[in-house]
Parts: C-alpha cells; sequence; structure tokens
C-alpha cells in the first residue's frame, strides 16, 4: 500500500475501521445492493443536480458520464476485493477531486446521503438484526473513504503548495501555529 | 559547547561586529526557531515566515530560472530582513535598519552562513 493511504488509514481507530467481516458482509449482500443502484446513482446526482455549487462543478452534459463513473464505483465497490489497489484508488479520487474543484463540504455531505439511502432500503428490505449490521458495514465502508478521499484532498493541497510555492508540510504546520490561537481567541469571542 | 550554545555565541559575535542588526534568528527549513535574539513573542513568527520567504524565494528562483539562490531580501520603509539558506535544514535571518551599512552586513552574514552551516552540520 502506498505511504500515503497507509498514513491516513492508520489515523482511523480500529473499532471503526473497515473490516474483513465488514467486506464479507457487503459481498455477502452484493445481490441485493446492486438492486439498489438506480436509485443510489439518479438520487445521488439528483442532489448535486439541484444545488447550484455543486451542479456548478459540472459541465454541459457531462451528468451521464459521471452517473457511470458512480456506477463504476459502486459495482468496483461490491465486487470486492479491499485490496491495496481499491484504498489507493480513493486516495488518488481525492486528487481528481482538486482538480475538479469538488470540496471536502460536498464530499462529507453527499456520503451521509449515500449512508442514510442504504441504511433505509437495508432497513425496508432485511429482517432488523441483519439490516444493523449492514448499515455498520456501510458506516464503516464511509470511514475509510471518506477519510483517503478528503484527506488526500488536503494532504495533495499541500504538497502542490510545496511544490510550487516551496512551502513543506511541517512549514505550513508551524505557520497555522503561530496563529492559530489568535484564531481561536477570535472564535470564541465572536 | 553544544550546538545550541555555539549559535548562541555566533548571534552575540554577530551583533557585536555589526551594531547595525537588530535582530538574528537560526531556524529549520521547517520554521522552528533553534537560537535567535529577537524578542520571544516576534521569534516563533519570524522563524516560521522566514522560512516560508527562503522556500518561496528558491521556487521563484528555479521558475525564473535565476540559478542558486544566495539571498533573499525584504525590504520595508523601517528596515530590511536578509534570509539565508544555511545547507538544506536551516535558514539564517538577520534584521537590520533600512538606512544601515548594507555591505557590511552582507559580508558578515555570509561569514555567519558558514559557521551556522558547519554547527548544524
Ligand atoms: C460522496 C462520495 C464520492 C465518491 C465515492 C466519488 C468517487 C469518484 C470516483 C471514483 C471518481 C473517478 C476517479 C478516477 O478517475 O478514477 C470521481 C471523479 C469525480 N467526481 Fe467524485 N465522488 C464522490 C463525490 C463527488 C461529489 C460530491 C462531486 C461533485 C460535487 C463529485 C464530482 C466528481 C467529478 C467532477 C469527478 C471527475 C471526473 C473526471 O474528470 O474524470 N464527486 N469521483
Amino acid at each position: 500500500m502506498n505511504e500515503i493511504t497507509r498514513q491516513i488509514l492508520d489515523q482511523i481507530p480500529s473499532n471503526v475501521k473497515f473490516s474483513e467481516e465488514d467486506a464479507e458482509l457487503l459481498i455477502k449482500h452484493k445481490d441485493k445492493l446492486l438492486e439498489w443502484e438506480d436509485g443510489l446513482i439518479e438520487g445521488f446526482y439528483d442532489s448535486l443536480f439541484n444545488h447550484d455549487t455543486t451542479r456548478a462543478v459540472f459541465e454541459e452534459g457531462e451528468r451521464p458520464a459521471r452517473e457511470q463513473t458512480l456506477r463504476d464505483w459502486y459495482r468496483r465497490t461490491l465486487n470486492g476485493p479491499f485490496d491495496d489497489n481499491y484504498w489507493e484508488w480513493q486516495t488518488y479520487v481525492g486528487l481528481v477531486h482538486i482538480k475538479r474543484k469538488v470540496n471536502n463540504a460536498m464530499v462529507a455531505g453527499m456520503w451521509g446521503w449515500i449512508a442514510t439511502y442504504l441504511g433505509r432500503k437495508a432497513l425496508e428490505e432485511f429482517p432488523q438484526e441483519e439490516a444493523l449490521k449492514l448499515i455498520s458495514a456501510v458506516h464503516s465502508l464511509q470511514a475509510n473513504v471518506t477519510a483517503l478521499i478528503v484527506e488526500s484532498y488536503l494532504k495533495n493541497m499541500f504538497v502542490a503548495i510545496d511544490k510550487a510555492a516551496g512551502l513543506s508540510e511541517a512549514l505550513l504546520g508551524r505557520l497555522v501555529a503561530t496563529e492559530i490561537d489568535d484564531m481561536l481567541a477570535k472564535a470564541k469571542s465572536s | 559547547m553544544t550546538k545550541q550554545e555555539q549559535l548562541e555565541k555566533l548571534i552575540k559575535e554577530l551583533r557585536t561586529n555589526v551594531p547595525d542588526i537588530t535582530g538574528v534568528m537560526v531556524a529549520s527549513s521547517d520554521g522552528l526557531s533553534i537560537a535567535s535574539d529577537f524578542p520571544e513573542e516576534e521569534g516563533a513568527r519570524i522563524a516560521a515566515v522566514g522560512a516560508a520567504a527562503s522556500g518561496l524565494g528558491n521556487r521563484i528562483a528555479q521558475n525564473a530560472a535565476l540559478g542558486a539562490v544566495s539571498e533573499t531580501m525584504v525590504k520595508g520603509t523601517d528596515g530590511l530582513l536578509l534570509i539565508y539558506m544555511t545547507g538544506d535544514e536551516g535558514v539564517l535571518a538577520i534584521r537590520a535598519p533600512a538606512r544601515g551599512n548594507l555591505g557590511l552586513v552582507r559580508l558578515e552574514a555570509s561569514a555567519a552562513c558558514e559557521e551556522v552551516k558547519k554547527i548544524l552540520g
């Protein structure tokens, strides 16, 4: 596994991180989860296209191609395996998102939507206990994938700033440290 | 003598040799103050922005094909800050008045730079 992916996954407490059991559960219910695919893709992009700032990310006529991107991602996820390649790909998505100005608020918000959609479906179609297990597996997947996408977005920003302006991540951290107390005091008093 | 003590001695000597100088700082290239005679509240900020100016200066030199950077200077109406790389790991920043003897400051600064390199190296 590449360094940045490992570093990010290492930050997540192990009881929250996506596990072997989570992987087995998703793959066990793959057929059902794939039945929910059309609704997932449509609902996801309806949300993005019904909101000005997220709609502005896309070019004219781009929606079908992006729906296919999400479809491919969903299928690859449910087909497994959850190997180094898969997690490294999620790290790479953070970089693609920087290029397309998809910020972390958008990603975190839409992951909430994905988890709610799949959770609701699970409760409708499985006995409660199994549904809860599935919801928990989806939340763990969300933890890993969101962490990789949003943290690599941030880390890759630092790398780009270092390349462009010669300011290393450690130096940026130091610059932040010189200002953070004043910023906190201001935020507290306002 | 520890590295810290050697750097503090060097800073004192620099101040004695060039009375015009109003502050000297040795910082790591990631902006941590190592030795300095700037007032403490100023020190942490000057170390961080000094290292940042040095990093940015290097990138400007690369992009504008200026060759190896020997000095980065920020000049204001009340004074100037000269920043030097001391190897890969360190930065030397010197503050002097705008109308001081810049030639002498630079001469002593380049000698001090070599010293800092040796001490940190
Ligand atoms: C919520 C979770 C999200 C996931 C799991 C996800 C996943 C992906 C994946 C797998 C790619 C393709 C990367 C590759 O080239 O291999 C991608 C690209 C992209 N995503 Fe996302 N994404 C998410 C959120 C969003 C949001 C909220 C937006 C827009 C507001 C968005 C817009 C885009 C765009 C524009 C591309 C670039 C496609 C291209 O230019 O090739 N994504 N995303």
